[in-house]
């Protein structure tokens, strides 16, 4: 929808809205409204007043869509300011809850703090005689002073412990609000109604109550913080959006809001500014870093007809492109999309614990009652008083809240943490299964090689010169469109040879070239082609052998029926295949190559780059059931226990990889590869190179490190936490937790997970030492 | 034993049978998606303590528009998780928040808060 003077704006949620194409209408107040959507018109039509006479605040629903990855339905009625807009309203309103938090803590440590001393002062003799005339005043403002905190610090406590009640529900409050109920409701009772206590069991908690709920804050603020930090990844590649894009229209250039931007647009770029959307340069040639997406820090350089990445830095050049992607289209939307669809995902490690924690609250709130139970029979004197302590230590200490952090937040950091360095990995299965990785299948064509053969050698054998045979080799292959002739056809351009056009021309799938060149005819093709035409190789044969254990191909060149020369053509090694390769074998993972090359070529190729198992001459509908053998070995293995099973990653990039990278345990696909690859990989390169593969694999050890740490801390914690606050040391060493302490162990629980979480952030991929040989 | 042990502890066994019966056994209503005009299946979801509804009856293979409204302070709701469709939403107190999603085929779907400690499903028929 392009912004026009025909445009009104959407009361509700402040869009642009043609009133010809507008979802919706309404009347009000003599005037009439147009709405982007239904939902608008619906929310309006509640409530006009509501809308009218005021700024238009944009709707939650339109973050939605930008956040969570909208439907079909949504995108084509959507503007596309949104993105932006979503990640400044979460930070407003978590910086806001954030300071609250504080205030809430401050308020509950300044009244609490006071308290504390106030007890200990009961355990000095002199200080305990001076102060008992006035425990009973004591305790009355005790009660009055601590009532504000419950009511205030912690009514968010009791609100949504209750509100969980109401619906048979019980969560982290439960626990929190039973505990510091019970104790302050115990000590109100000690203070209003001291008759009803035996001798020595009037004990007041005022202060465990108190404390408790600050720590608890403080922890949860803290929490806060830490997970505000972990979702940077995605906030930083909303904020590199650029906000405007200067178009050039009727001749003259105009900048327009971004979401005004529509395919087709022709968009001038000036050095130094960002690309808006995606595209493919018209005009002028600029070298352009495209970091933000790929991770890659090299700008790489681009001439008309090259793609363009939204939110890429222009380094060198002025240039004007073609917008073909916009909105949720761009790479960097679907990038955000991606990440975040995978930081919601579970990987199944996290499935036990969400069993766990649903069962957990309920099962502390049982042990407590059993603890209470224990104490009031058959603990010391003064039972009740031990009873009542231990009871709420165990509800205090029993947070799970560390065990459900546990998962969810060191995958967010981590696929974060992917995405910054160009690796999309698509959900916590493929995390996971990627940490596992035993065996890893390369396909040779686009992943370790370029993908684009090049010129290697020109061997003449005629009375013909080396370039006089290019020559001929180049015009009669010029208007091929083979891969082949067109290496041979750049070769001899690079060269500097001039190339003419064929009088003939004649391609002939799967032989080559037969074409009339200056009146001599001239053949260019592989060994069935020069055998059809009765040349024979035979005095070749040696050259042959000799180029193909180079890992090159070789085109025979006829002149006048006579063999005039051998043209080498290569698929050359990306720069840092070797360098990726060893690290993998480094990582104790197996490296197998996957390629229809000749058997000689292929093992060629796989010695230059350090591979050693070579799976060659496969047809592209056979990779997927190679794979599938690949899989099936380590389920042969039988002293191989589940645990140390043979998991197989595929890396390729074309179409027909995709049922390959389907099959493997964990499908790569190389970014610059076809749609189709990327749909069906679990994870994506951005940057097309190997080097991710290795990322992929480092970060989600890493990650799941990190995870399993969480998850021990967290159980560890509740095992050890629990029997201690019930008060089994008791017996054996006297030891009894207060449910201060274990207010404070509670709160440091969860702090240490999200803080162990965010280590992760710091996370760097080995380097690879590039080295060409 | 004395007595009050005696009754002390009846009651505390009492109080566990209860929690149990209460907080495991509780048989949840299921709540029926309406269509809206746009054809969409379209349920409010009130976040308060839980999700209200907590089970949601919807048709499988139509388009569906969850819309979470999250009516309290407390931060155990502030995130919805979706996770067989792969959505995460944060859910600011009191606005509205859409979530569209379309249970292909049918089965239940859970959705929890981002601790897990809320939960709702969806039973797409």
């Amino acid at each position: 929808m392009k912004a026009a003077a025909s445009t009104t704006i959407d009361p509700v949620c402040g869009m642009q809205v043609n009133p010809a194409s507008a979802a919706g209408h309404s009347e009000h107040a003599g005037e009439t409204f147009h709405f982007c959507a239904i939902g608008c018109k619906e929310r309006f039509d509640s409530a006009p007043h509501q809308f009218v006479g005021k700024e238009p605040q944009p709707h939650t629903p339109l973050q939605m869509h930008s956040l969570q990855g909208a439907t079909a339905i949504q995108i084509t009625r959507a503007p596309r300011r949104e993105a932006p807009l979503a990640a400044e309203e979460h930070e407003d309103d978590s910086a806001r809850a954030y300071r609250t938090m504080m205030r809430k803590f401050w308020f509950g440590a300044a009244v609490g703090i006071p308290l504390l001393f106030l007890m200990l002062a009961d355990f000095v003799p002199a200080w305990q005689h001076a102060l008992m005339p006035y425990h009973r005043t004591i305790g009355m403002v005790s009660a009055m002073v601590t009532f504000p905190v419950l009511a205030w610090s912690g009514r968010q406590f009791f609100e949504s412990a209750w509100n969980g009640f109401l619906n048979h529900n019980t969560n982290m409050d439960t626990l929190v609000a039973l505990g510091t109920g019970a104790a302050w409701l115990y000590s109100a009772f000690v203070v209003f109604a001291p008759g009803l206590f035996p001798a020595g069991t009037a004990g007041m908690y005022f202060e465990v109550a108190v404390i408790v709920i600050a720590l608890i804050l403080l922890g949860q603020a803290l929490e806060m913080r830490a997970k505000g930090r972990s979702s940077a990844a995605i906030r930083k590649l909303l904020e590199l959006q650029a906000k405007t894009a200067r178009i050039v229209r009727d001749g003259k250039e105009v900048d327009v809001p971004i979401e005004e931007v529509i395919v087709g647009d022709t968009i001038l770029v000036r050095p130094g500014e960002q690309v808006p959307v995606d595209g493919a340069i018209l005009s002028g040639e600029s070298a352009i870093d495209e970091s933000v997406v790929t991770g890659e820090s090299v700008p790489v350089d681009k001439r008309p007809g090259d793609q363009v990445i939204g939110s890429s830095v222009n380094k060198t050049g002025a240039f004007t492109f073609r917008a073909m992607k916009v909105g949720s289209d761009t790479a960097l939307a679907r990038i955000v999309e991606m990440v975040q669809q995978a930081q919601s995902s579970k990987p199944p490690i996290g499935r036990l614990v969400d069993l766990i924690s649903s069962y957990f609250v309920p099962a502390v709130m049982i042990i407590s009652i059993l603890t209470f139970l224990v104490w009031f029979n058959f603990g010391p004197e003064p039972v009740l008083n031990h009873a009542i302590v231990t009871m709420v230590s165990v509800l205090v200490i029993a947070c799970p809240c560390a065990l459900g952090l546990a998962t969810p937040i060191s995958l967010m950091v981590g696929v974060g943490k992917a995405a910054e360095h160009g690796v999309l990995i698509r959900n916590g299965e493929a995390l996971e299964n990627a940490s596992r990785l035993t065996t890893i299948v390369l396909d040779k064509t686009g992943t370790l090689t370029r993908g684009k053969p090049e010129l290697t050698e020109v061997v003449p054998l005629d009375n013909l010169d080396e370039s006089e045979v290019l020559r001929l080799a180049a015009v009669a292959d010029r208007r091929s469109e083979h891969p082949l002739a067109e290496a041979i056809v750049q070769g001899a351009l690079a060269r500097g040879i001039e190339i003419g056009d064929p009088e003939a021309f004649n391609a002939i799938p799967g032989y080559g070239v037969e074409a009339t060149v200056e009146g001599k005819p001239v053949a260019v093709g592989n060994r069935k082609l020069i055998e059809r035409v009765n040349i024979r190789l035979d005095a070749i044969e040696q050259l042959i052998a000799r180029l193909a254990d180079n890992g090159k191909t070789p085109m025979f060149v006829a002149v006048d029926g006579r063999l005039a020369g051998v043209i080498g053509v290569a698929d050359k090694l990306k720069d840092d295949s070797i360098a990726a390769v060893r690290l993998l074998r480094e990582m104790g993972i197996e490296v197998v190559m996957i390629t229809g090359d000749h058997e000689r070529t292929a093992r060629a190729i796989g010695r230059q780059v350090g591979i050693e198992r070579v799976l060659a001459e496969v047809l592209p509908e056979e990779k997927a059931r190679q794979v599938e053998l690949l899989q099936a070995e380590g389920r042969n293995h039988k002293r191989r226990r589940r645990r140390n099973a043979v998991l197989v990653g595929m890396v390729g990039d074309g179409i027909n990889d995709a049922p390959a990278l389907a099959q493997a345990d964990v499908g790569f696909a190389i970014g610059t590869g076809t749609d189709v690859a990327i749909e069906a990989a679990d994870v994506t390169l951005v940057g097309g190179s190997l080097r991710g593969v290795v990322t992929a694999i480092e970060i989600s050890r890493a990650t799941l490190r990190n995870i399993k740490q969480n998850l021990f801390g967290a159980f560890f914690y509740n095992v050890l936490g629990i029997p201690i606050a019930a008060g089994v040391l008791y017996p054996f060493f006297g030891i009894l937790l207060s449910p201060i302490i274990a207010g404070a162990a509670m709160a440091a629980s969860s702090i240490t997970v999200v803080t162990n979480a965010n280590r992760l952030r710091f996370f760097e991929p080995a380097p690879l030492r590039v080295s060409i040989s | 034993m004395n007595f009050t042990q005696i009754i002390v502890s009846l009651a505390g066994l009492g109080i566990i049978a209860w929690i149990i019966w209460y907080f495991w056994l509780w048989k949840r209503d299921e709540f029926v998606a309406r269509v809206a005009q746009d054809g969409m299946q379209e349920v409010e979801v009130t976040v308060k303590g839980g999700y209200q509804p907590a089970a949601i009856l919807v048709k499988a293979g139509r388009p569906l528009r969850l819309n979470f409204t999250r009516r309290e302070a407390s931060l155990c709701g502030e995130e919805v998780v979706l996770p067989d469709f792969g959505k995460r939403a944060h859910l600011p107190e009191n606005k509205t928040v859409s979530i569209e999603i379309t249970p292909q085929t049918p089965g239940e779907y859970g959705f929890a808060c981002g601790m897990n400690m809320y939960k709702g499903k969806l039973i797409a028929k």
